[in-house]
């Protein structure tokens, strides 16, 4: 029911202690959030306890809630502060401050890279970096706005100084090459059961 | 344009589709739902473009997402216990519209791709099954490191804290008629209410069986005693080593068993013994200890993530220490095993853990680092 609302009138909501903007903020945000600390420390159930925390402490607030133009930069922001601050605390209770920063920043891949890593098929992996490779690095930035980080045509335009109709077109044309990329080992498995199936049809008429 | 002439690519230009695929928004998941059934020559393409917005976004599913979304609510309704906050029904799940005709869909191909896989499976299964079957009925559960603690649910919705250095695995018929798990180390249960499927754990020393209530198990093999404290409910402990032998714990005590290989259980002058409970030589039972400190409880601190102890021998601190920063500790003066401390710390390093408790008593150390790991030796 909240899912329309534009996140400057969530933001409203929750600061005259309407509950149901907590859960719309979390659903709005979700998908930014948590691939941001997927990519920053690849552990889920502790990106997901960060995001619950910064949202109750939101809550808690709400009395004082500061204005915000961004709201999606701000809460990564709190995201990023709460996951380092939670480490620090809790997993890595190291005394070399060397070790614990490299537990986090330095190994964070790129989009790119990110997706790839995720599969875990070594075919797939390799289609995908090709046909990755054969989309230019504004149709990536695209994708990634709009997939990774879950924004809406609205703040893609805004972000990138583009038009909605521009954002939807090199979203289109990435779409489609990204399709013609990866969709032809599909078409080889569906080749397969068929032959499979016929093969077995085959054997019964026997 | 309509959706019936879609291609993939067209499918995630549709924001409402996209939020079908990540299941967070109720209204679009209750509509392509019913699409998707109307139109089910779509289904190819439909797969396609969730492929590819998997493949996009991370490779988050709805199912993930969904049970994220239950912690963060659990956490809401954990943390707003006010009168006239939200009601569990208004925090539900986007829900799925079942029509007749979706669900003849579902059963039409449900048996079809049955009936598939009977035929391409059976030739596998035969070789699965022939050679011996494996003998224990556990399934591995989940186990975290030393310096790590875990949280997560089980299948009937219970929830289920991790300390450091533990193992739990969990039976393969669980929530079929009991739920039976094994535990090795510490955990914290909070289990959900089911009178017809007893929730049991097993482990070395003891078996616990409840019915719904909240706990705390510490079995570390290597330690003197295996300890269970009782939050809320009730528990029925059975002592492994005087079989018959079956205790029912109240809110508020605790039972510490001693370990097969020690002599005599250890009791702390803090704790307050209930007169009835008959005191034999393996076991006791003794009522929870709260910290004096802040009047919490010493027992379960350590799911609030704070490092307490009670009047205990720096021996025992140390192996808590060990466990909580994953650590190596070496003991080089006898004598200072014996000490004992009594504090409280919330996120703080070892370091600074050490020197609090120079101030309490006198003693040297020395920390280094061999292999990634680092040793700390006390004198």
């Amino acid at each position: 029911m909240l899912n329309d609302a534009s996140h400057k009138e969530i933001w409203a909501m929750l600061t005259n202690g309407c509950q149901d903007a907590l859960l719309a903020l979390y659903d709005k945000y979700y998908l930014g959030l948590m691939n941001y600390g997927l990519r920053l420390t690849g552990d889920r159930d502790f990106t997901n306890d960060c995001i619950s925390q910064i949202l109750l402490r939101l809550w808690d607030k709400r009395g004082n809630l500061p204005e915000v133009e961004n709201p999606r930069s701000y809460l990564l922001t709190c995201l990023r502060n709460e996951l380092f601050t939670e480490r620090k605390a809790q997993h890595f209770r190291l005394v070399s401050a060397i070790n614990f920063n490299q537990t986090i920043t330095t190994s964070e891949p790129s989009y790119e890279e990110y997706l790839i890593q995720l599969q875990s098929n070594k075919t797939l992996r390799e289609k995908l970096a090709l046909t990755l490779q054969n989309l230019t690095v504004r149709e990536k930035e695209l994708l990634r706005l709009k997939f990774f980080e879950n924004m809406d045509y609205t703040e893609i335009a805004i972000q990138c100084g583009i038009t909605k109709r521009t954002a939807y077109n090199i979203i289109h044309s990435a779409l489609k090459t990204l399709k013609a990329g990866m969709i032809n080992s599909q078409n080889i498995w569906m080749a397969y059961d068929i032959a499979m199936i016929t093969v077995i049809l085959v054997f019964i008429s026997q | 344009m309509d959706p019936k002439k879609y291609e993939a690519e067209d499918f995630l230009q549709d924001p409402s589709f996209c939020d079908y695929c990540l299941g967070n928004n109720e209204q679009a998941v209750n509509f392509w739902n019913e699409w998707i059934s109307l139109n089910p020559e779509r289904t190819k393409v439909i797969q396609q473009a969730k492929d590819l917005y998997g493949l996009l976004n991370g490779n988050h599913t709805a199912s993930q997402y969904m049970y994220d979304r239950q912690s963060f609510i659990n956490k809401i309704n954990e943390r707003l216990s006010l009168p006239g906050y939200i009601e569990p029904d208004n925090l539900n799940q986007p829900g799925r519209k079942s029509s007749p005709l979706r669900k003849l869909v579902l059963y039409a191909t449900a048996t079809a791709a049955a009936f598939l896989l009977f035929f391409f499976l059976t030739p596998a299964i035969k070789k699965v099954l022939s050679p011996s079957l494996s003998v224990s009925p556990y399934v591995y559960g989940e186990d975290s490191k030393a310096g790590e603690r875990k949280s997560f649910q089980l299948t009937d919705g219970t929830k289920v804290m991790l300390n450091a250095g533990s193992t739990i695995k969990v039976s393969k018929n669980f929530n079929v008629s009991t739920r039976e798990i094994l535990l090795e180390g510490e955990a914290f249960f909070d289990v959900t209410h089911n009178a017809q499927k007893p929730f049991i754990i097993h482990t070395a020393s003891m078996d616990v069986r409840v019915l719904g209530t909240a706990f705390n198990i510490k079995a570390y093999p290597s330690d003197k005693t295996t300890e269970t404290s009782l939050l809320r409910g009730s528990i029925e402990v059975t002592v492994k080593n005087d079989p018959g032998k079956v205790v029912i714990l109240h809110p508020n005590e605790k039972i510490i068993l001693l370990n097969a290989t020690r002599e005599e259980v250890p009791v702390k002058a803090s704790q307050k013994i209930p007169v009835s409970t008959p005191v034999s030589q393996k076991y006791k039972i003794s009522g929870l200890t709260y910290s004096r400190m802040d009047s919490s409880l010493v027992e379960v601190s350590w799911t609030d993530n704070k490092l307490v102890f009670d009047s205990e021998s720096f021996e025992d601190i140390a192996t808590r220490l060990e466990r909580w920063y994953n650590v190596s500790i070496r003991f080089e003066n006898p004598d200072v095993r014996q000490y004992r401390f009594t504090g409280g710390f919330d996120k703080k390093t070892i370091i600074q853990v050490l020197n609090a408790l120079q101030l309490s008593r006198r003693f040297e150390y020395a920390e280094y680092e061999t292999d990634g790991k680092v040793q700390i030796i006390i004198k």
